[in-house]
């Protein structure tokens, strides 16, 4: 028997009516197996938001074990690809089961899952030629013998970027803490999921992270709710409170210089070195977590909050690959 | 009493030479894990009045969780400065990680800073509790 997704859904559902119209997500159960129909997914917002409704439905609101169908989608940005790796071994985590429908790929979209290594990922294919992409990985623990030779092989040491291998270090250095944000706040037992793009007509470079964690916005409320009675919080009541029932202000916190959701001891510096290296590189990231997002480009930095919660932190950087755009790291400056 | 005095008048403070490298096993000191193991050596050290230098030969990468652990968290048993700078040395940085090691040093000097103080907010708050 088929069984229209559309036609039953909650209030929830019914707020994101349009994203899921857009969606095409007419997925079809027949016993215990649906049939999710992947759109085009680039890198705009609807996209995302597109993103984490099929997070929500396939994690939070489904049970059945699902195919994944590919042939209503003519691209696939990297956005796409780490969602839909993490969605997928969410899944299993679950206990249930998924597969890919390769064979309803159109070429360009089986190219480009094969080149980044999406695919041999999971079906243990072989790729002989990576492209512009830098490949998909799933990380289940913090390891950085893994990573940093991912970041420094995959993303800067390909000639895309003209440093030396001392700003190329510096560089991973700051991108080391997007990977400790996501472990530190994970905490979701399936780890961290990572792809890049290669533009070379703009000449950019684009890396995602995700992970499925408690978010920044939710780890920045415990903390503030654990520490509501010191005397300096009382002080400060109205910004506490402010933080406490507005996720977007959560998260811009964690961006301040110094601030930590740490007991006692030192940090705070990550999030806000990674902003500042990005802002001074014209670069842009995006981050969605909770019910709360971060659009920083070099329009200025702006904290929004977003209808589509999304438990985890999905992390897009884009930075340009003129050296000039490097040069502030060499000069005395602190970052 | 006398005994004692002389024993600290002649005891030199020992230089304690660390490779930072063949402590966390690679060239990237980037973990808070890996900050964890040399805070640990850093705290027993300081504590036996020792000098220490840690030689970053061979370390390629460098992130904040890393110089948090292992030495912005040292500024809770360090509180002045110049007792800091007399246990602690290095060598070997690369110019970008010593800038990220200051910066991290500077954030921890204002972090328990803001704590004493809120440590004698607290006292002071508890000193004023009816009996």
């Amino acid at each position: 028997m088929f069984v229209e997704l559309v036609g039953n859904r909650s209030s929830f559902f019914y707020d994101h009516l349009v994203c899921v119209r857009s969606f095409q997500l007419k997925s079809r159960s027949r016993g215990n197996v649906r049939r999710i129909y992947i759109p085009s997914l680039s890198d705009n917002l609807t996209s995302f938001r597109n993103l984490f409704v099929l997070w929500d439905e396939l994690l939070n609101q489904e049970s059945d074990d699902v195919v994944f169908d590919f042939s209503r989608s003519r691209y696939l940005k990297q956005n796409a690809v780490v969602m839909l790796g993490g969605i997928a071994r969410a899944i299993e985590q679950r206990g249930r089961k998924f597969s890919f429908d390769w064979k309803s790929c159109q070429p360009a979209v089986l190219r480009n899952l094969d080149r980044n290594q999406f695919k041999s990922s999971f079906d243990d294919s072989y790729s002989d030629s990576i492209g512009n992409t830098i490949p998909y990985r799933h990380n289940i623990e913090k390891d950085k013998n893994a990573l940093i030779p991912y970041l420094l092989d995959y993303w800067l040491g390909r000639g895309w970027v003209n440093v030396s291998e001392a700003l190329a270090n510096a560089i991973t250095g700051v991108l080391w803490e997007i990977y400790e944000n996501a472990f530190t706040h994970g905490h979701s037992g399936i780890g961290v999921f990572t792809c890049g793009q290669r533009f070379p007509r703009t000449k950019k470079l684009s890396l995602s992270v995700v992970d499925f964690g408690i978010g920044i916005p939710e780890s920045v409320q415990r903390f503030f709710q654990r520490r509501l009675r010191t005397p300096s919080d009382m002080n400060d009541l109205g910004n506490t409170l402010r933080i406490l029932s507005n996720q977007s202000a959560a998260l811009e916190w964690a961006f301040i210089r110094g601030t930590s959701t740490k007991n006692l001891e030192t940090g705070g510096l990550g999030l806000h070195t990674l902003k500042s290296f990005i802002q001074k590189n014209h670069g842009s990231m995006r981050l969605f977590s909770n019910r709360a997002y971060l659009v920083l480009d070099e329009q200025g930095e702006r904290y929004s909050s977003q209808k589509t919660r999304f438990d985890g932190t999905f992390i897009n950087i884009t930075l340009n690959c003129d050296a000039d755009r490097y040069r502030y790291f060499l000069q005395s400056e602190a970052i | 009493m006398r005994g004692l005095e002389r024993l600290i008048v002649s005891s030199e403070p020992k230089p304690v030479y660390m490779s930072v490298f063949e402590l966390v096993g690679s060239p990237f000191c980037v973990t808070s894990e890996d900050g964890e193991r040399l805070y640990s050596l850093l705290v027993s050290h300081f504590r036996n009045e020792d000098v220490v230098t840690l030689d970053f030969e061979g370390i390629k990468v460098c992130a904040s969780p890393f110089f948090n652990t292992a030495i912005g968290r040292l500024l809770a048993e360090i509180t002045d400065s110049a007792s800091f700078h007399r246990f602690l040395h290095w060598e070997h940085l690369s110019p970008s990680s010593e800038r990220l090691l200051k910066t991290v040093i500077e954030n921890a000097h204002q972090y328990w800073s803001k704590m004493e103080s809120l440590g004698d907010e607290i006292q002071l708050d508890d000193s004023n509790k009816p009996q």
